[in-house]
């Protein structure tokens, strides 16, 4: 099976590639590019692209495919195809599900619904800590085993500083990051503004600003 | 050569000849064990004071038992039934009992140094039996006994040390000895529980136990301390023992067949050590503790008997 995609603006990081042009697909694979292949291509299934881009599959390193527990938000065959529309074919989904993907077992069911309902790559990030309680290390190695690409409590981010240095540490073999939602939650506390003066007109509005800034030091101590 | 040191406190100031007595001594020794009546006079007349402050069954016992069957008094003193309980401190505990004039104090105690705070004290000799995380060195003499009689010689061997590294005293005095005595270390446990930089004491490093035991001559496994998991150090006693813990058919997959197994104790079974293989034909646990009553006659000898008579009896 052939497909053209012609006049479309072809970008690819990897060769350094940005040109107008057309592209051959056969088989589910790349097989010619260049400009005006329609002059020397047969029976190719032709898809005009002009004015848009061309490009490699995109990656949401963030999505909440919110199943299992939340299905009435989200599943994981609505949020995969909602992906693909958008241009993405990979996505990692984070931890936060109900339970939380805090064990194999719910890692092993997030990737078996992927491949059953899945529109697009589906990559697991596992939680850091059990239910995201910010209290004891998940099973990070049996995580890392089951598929799980990175490790990270999301929304609420670990408070205890040494037990996400712990969770750093435990982590390096598998070559999974820990990824931080840098937000100190002390000092947070629900606020949704920045500490200027509407804060003294809405008072119940806590400063997030100082909070986010936890984030450098953070970073720097996986090192 | 002839012993000089007034204490043992650690491998790492002894050189290789000193441990190399050490291991002689012990394993001329040994034999008085295998005797009817298990008793030599050397250390006649002589006290030997066990101070432990941290639980303890077969240091304390061991200590107790080669004190005896060299003749020598030996007095326990353990925190829960001491004076410590009342908020002694350590060194006038040490005072007081060196007014009763023993000829050594064995001490265990949880904060590293305090061997060599006694030893600095007390005009007496001193063996540490352990201190926190610091050393033990008649444990890694007897591990290094029990190799040398498994394996016929010490030089050259390759060790891996797995598991909990960074809280451990017996893998510090044991790295010491191996290397000293031209062995090859790699220590192997989650980086959690490996200390920082501890490639600067001369052994390799890795994180995978199918990687860390292929083609070595010796596996030591470590006592896992429950508390690792409070601390968050690893997530669970289950990972820990389906990534950490030995199996047979772990063994059988990465080891070697002529591969020795050692283990401190008290052994975690299922944990770090699974029954089969703590039981099997390649554990040499109960070994190590006969040969620690040896090792220990040998440093009580060497302390408090060697001056009366240089010949081991």
């Amino acid at each position: 099976m052939k497909l053209l995609i012609r006049n479309g603006r072809v970008i690819d990081p990897a060769s350094g590639t940005d040109l107008q042009q057309d592209l051959l697909v056969e088989d589910g694979l790349i097989a010619r590019s260049g400009p005006r292949l329609e002059r020397t291509v047969a029976g190719a299934e032709v898809l005009d692209a002009g004015g848009k881009v061309v490009c490699p599959g995109l990656i949401d390193m963030h999505v909440h495919l919110r199943e299992p527990g939340h299905e009435y938000k989200e599943t994981i065959e609505t949020g995969t195809r909602a992906a693909a529309a958008g241009g993405f074919t990979a996505v990692c989904c984070m931890a936060n599900t109900e339970p939380a993907n805090d064990t194999r077992a719910v890692t092993d069911y997030i990737l078996a619904q992927a491949r059953a309902a899945g529109a697009v790559r589906v990559y697991p990030i596992g939680a850091v800590t059990r239910g995201l309680g910010g209290k004891e290390l998940a099973e990070l190695a049996e995580l890392a085993e089951a598929g799980c690409v990175a490790f990270s409590d999301d929304g609420r981010p670990v408070m205890n500083a040494e037990l996400y240095r712990r969770a750093m540490e435990y982590t390096l073999p598998f070559g999974c990051p820990v990824i931080s939602h840098a937000e100190d939650t002390n000092l947070s506390h629900g606020g949704c503004m920045n500490e200027r003066a509407p804060t003294s007109i809405w008072p119940t509005s806590r400063p997030p600003a100082p909070s986010g800034s936890c984030g450098r030091p953070r970073r720097a101590a996986r090192g | 050569m002839a012993w000089k040191r007034k204490d043992l406190l650690g491998i790492r100031e002894l050189d290789p000849a000193e441990i190399t007595l050490l291991i002689d001594t012990a394993a001329s020794l040994r034999e008085i064990g295998t005797r009817e009546i298990k008793k030599v006079p050397t250390l006649r007349g002589k006290t030997i004071v066990n101070l432990f402050y941290e639980p303890s069954t077969r240091t304390r016992t061991s200590f107790e038992i080669a004190g005896k069957w060299l003749s020598a008094d030996v007095i326990n003193f353990s925190a829960s039934t001491s004076s410590a309980g009342k908020g002694e401190t350590l060194l006038d505990t040490a005072r007081n009992i060196e007014a009763m004039r023993p000829d050594v104090v064995v001490v265990r105690h949880s904060s590293a140094g305090a061997a060599e705070l006694l030893a600095r004290t007390l005009r007496c000799s001193v063996v540490n039996a352990g201190d926190g995380a610091h050393e033990h060195p008649t444990q890694a003499l007897l591990d290094l006994l029990t190799i040398r009689e498994r394996k016929g010689h010490l030089e050259g061997l390759q060790v891996a040390i797995v598991g909990d590294v960074a809280h451990s005293r017996v893998a510090r005095s044991n790295i010491y000895g191996m290397r000293k005595l031209g062995m090859t270390v790699t220590v192997a446990g989650p980086p959690t529980l490996i200390p920082p930089q501890v490639q600067e004491l001369g052994v390799k490093v890795s994180h995978r136990l199918e990687d860390a035991i292929r083609d070595v001559d010796v596996i030591m496994m470590l006592r896992l301390q429950h508390e690792r998991m409070s601390a968050g150090l690893i997530p669970s006693l289950r990972e820990y023992a389906r990534y950490w813990g030995l199996t047979l058919d772990r063994l059988r997959a990465s080891a070697r067949s002529d591969v020795v197994i050692m283990h401190p104790g008290p052994v975690n079974r299922g944990i770090e050590l699974s029954p089969e293989v703590a039981d099997g034909p390649y554990s040499v646990i109960l070994e190590q503790t006969q040969n620690g009553v040896a090792v220990r006659m040998a440093a009580l000898f060497l302390l408090a008997g060697a001056k009366a008579s240089q010949e081991v009896p």
